[in-house]
């Protein structure tokens, strides 16, 4: 099949009613979460996942795809407007977005933030496009012991490329290991740590793990704090029109920004849209003649990350979608959504069911074009999404978070489950626990398990197969490589820049 | 009242608990040989792993003394209470007086609570979130129940 055959599949499924639906209300979904400060996309796909469950998988994953690319649109509008930035990757944006309204552009700020997440996000598309087919056609002669190295690569990188102590990010994906564990072990029907309760012999449900460590811990955080940040600047649809001067300054900006937030995203572990923004910026710093202009409202410094951020966000599809291997904790997310349609991850996925891939491949596309629609006319309706207090969203969140959980399985005892789970993730998270390297553990965990078994048997228990497979080996000197730069890191004196 | 402790240590001493815990009862299970592996090496394994890096973390905590993220425990015992009340009578009293006691529960982790806020928010947001899960996605719940066994 050629690439028009496959994008005229993914162009029926795409463009059926029930997934533009699905994508109008993921888009939307996101857009608000990613407006409101205090709720990032993490927590609004983990509230939403119980209602993928209900829908057809395709159209799940179009709307889950929908939260996290439209939550980079809306984003950017609380770091421009309130200096807050609406979800961590556009955290970035308030260096310079955020003056640019002190100087009466914030109309301009946002047009130019909204044409580079839409030319960011397409240019990654493309790349998915035409990426991964080869990419799973390579993939498809991967062996038990490859993966087993893949994940274990990726389970490295995101335990290792944490802020803070290493100790506790490798304690992290531990955890997150164990709780993927529970339940009945498929090879020997053996029960490992269920307790003796019933409720637990089928494993501890994703939606379980995500609410308690993305919404509880979040609404813990964040309820009955008073916002501070005053909401002064005025938007109208004049303001917004971009002058010639600042679209030719931002043109390649955009298009480094694309490349940095696609090479970034496709990379497992890496940190997905935030990371990415960062280099995006630093690489226009160095890269620009008036570098002091940075911070004080530079309209490279806003267009650059955005549109790395945004493409980061897409391409972050290409190995969770081909390889089965998420590079974070969204992707996880996708994936054990996906798991939970009975759909094994993998090269397979695209062979198998081409109108899965195929069609949220073009939903990206439809749902980034309608996220330009609701961004351009519709500005000042977001904007003033910034007005509502906060009072009013935390206890609704919980409310979705009891209901959601209790809709997995209609049994009050996961309620019970996400409650302490959920306390006891607070106190982690307090204590430097990071909660998106132990979701990736969770899920990789009976995977990376499996294959692990299946190498070694394939072996005779020799462990050298891990070594001698090329591909294995190369994932596995990676590992180490990557352990021993950050050990070596380590010994620098450290520069503590947390953001939240 | 928000409460501190050392970050590193308090995380290290976590890690080496569950770490303990989790080493003790993976010996309860089969560990195998390499070739056959039982369901008991990949938990003896991370439990292993968990004890080694918590006592990394508590050496570096001897000598970091940054602290861990300010606690917060109004929101800490409210929320958690809320949930927990909301799975205990959602199927006794029913979804409707479930969600209410939930959102007011939780909205007393502010002080003074917001009672406006809530009051709004139990009239908009229940019929709201009963025509989604119940009526929509059909989740046999009852809106209101008297049913104590």
């Amino acid at each position: 099949m050629t690439v028009v055959d496959n994008l005229m599949v993914g162009l029926e499924t795409a463009l059926t009613f029930q997934n533009l639906i699905y994508c109008l209300i993921g888009v939307t979904v996101g857009m608000v979460v990613g407006v409101l400060p205090g709720i990032g996309h993490l927590t609004a796909i983990s509230l939403l996942l119980p209602l993928t469950f209900y829908a057809p998988v395709t159209a799940g994953l179009v709307m889950l795809a929908g939260i996290y690319y439209g939550a980079q649109y809306g984003g950017s509008i609380a770091s421009i407007m309130i200096n807050m930035p609406g979800t961590a990757s556009s955290a970035v944006i308030c260096l310079d977005g955020y003056p640019m309204t002190r100087q009466g552009k914030a109309g301009t700020a946002l047009i130019i933030t909204t044409i580079a997440s839409f030319v960011g996000s397409c240019i990654a598309i493309l790349l998915l496009i035409l990426l991964s087919p080869p990419l799973a056609r390579a993939a498809l002669s991967f062996h038990s012991a490859d993966y087993f190295s893949m994940m274990a690569l990726g389970l490295v990188a995101a335990g290792t490329l944490i802020q803070g102590s290493k100790f506790i990010g490798a304690a992290s994906v531990a955890v997150g290991l164990l709780l993927g564990i529970v339940g009945t072990d498929v090879s020997s029907g053996t029960m490992r740590f269920t307790f003796g309760a019933p409720q637990l012999f089928d494993g501890i449900s994703i939606v379980v793990i995500a609410m308690a460590f993305f919404g509880v811990t979040e609404v813990m955080t964040s309820i009955g704090k008073v916002r501070d940040h005053a909401l002064n600047a005025k938007v109208t649809l004049r303001s917004m029109m971009p002058s010639r001067k600042d679209l030719a300054e931002s043109r390649f900006p955009i298009l480094r920004g694309s490349a940095v937030g696609s090479a970034v995203g496709i990379l497992p572990g890496a940190g997905g849209g935030s990371m990415a923004a960062f280099m995006a910026y630093a690489v226009e710093k160095r890269l620009s003649r008036t570098p002091e202009k940075f911070g004080n409202g530079a309209i490279a410094g806003i267009s650059a990350p955005e549109a790395a951020n945004n493409a980061a966000a897409q391409s972050a599809f290409i190995p969770t979608l081909t390889l089965g291997i998420p590079g974070d904790a969204i992707m996880a997310l996708i994936l054990g959504a996906l798991l939970v349609h009975g759909i094994t991850p993998g090269p397979q996925v695209i062979a198998d069911s081409p109108e899965l891939f195929w069609g949220l491949a073009v939903s990206f596309l439809v749902g980034n074009f309608i996220l330009l629609i609701l961004n351009i006319p519709l500005m000042g309706v977001w904007v003033r999404l910034l007005r509502i207090p906060p009072t009013y969203l935390f206890p609704a969140i919980t409310l979705f978070i009891a209901v959601g959980v209790y809709s997995v399985a209609n049994i009050s005892f996961d309620v019970f489950l996400v409650a302490g789970l959920g306390l006891i993730a607070y106190i982690m998270v307090a204590f430097g626990f990071e909660p998106a390297p132990l979701l990736l553990g969770y899920v990789l965990g009976p995977l990376i398990e499996e294959n692990f078994r299946r190498a070694l048997l394939i072996s005779r228990g020799d462990f050298m197969i891990f070594v001698e497979r090329p591909i294995s080996a190369i994932f596995l000197v990676l590992s180490v490589l990557l352990v021993i730069w950050v050990v070596m890191g380590a010994r620098t004196p450290k520069t503590e820049t947390k953001e939240t | 009242m928000p409460f501190k402790m050392r970050k590193d240590l308090g995380a290290g001493l976590i890690a080496l608990a569950i770490g303990i815990a989790v080493c003790a009862i993976s010996l309860t299970y089969r560990i195998g040989t390499p070739a056959r592996m039982g369901p008991g090496l990949v938990p003896l394994v991370l439990g292993v792993v968990l004890v080694l890096s918590g006592i990394g973390a508590i050496l570096t905590g001897l000598r970091n003394q940054e602290l861990a993220t300010e606690m917060r425990l109004r929101p800490m015992i409210m929320v958690t209470l809320s949930l927990i009340v909301f799975a205990l009578t959602v199927e006794r009293l029913g979804f409707v007086p479930a969600s209410a006691l939930l959102i007011v529960l939780s909205g007393l982790s502010e002080s003074p609570p917001n009672w406006r806020a809530l009051a709004i928010l139990c009239v908009v947001l229940i019929p709201a979130a009963y025509f989604l899960f119940i009526v929509l996605l059909g989740i046999p719940a009852p809106a209101f129940d008297w049913n104590f066994r």
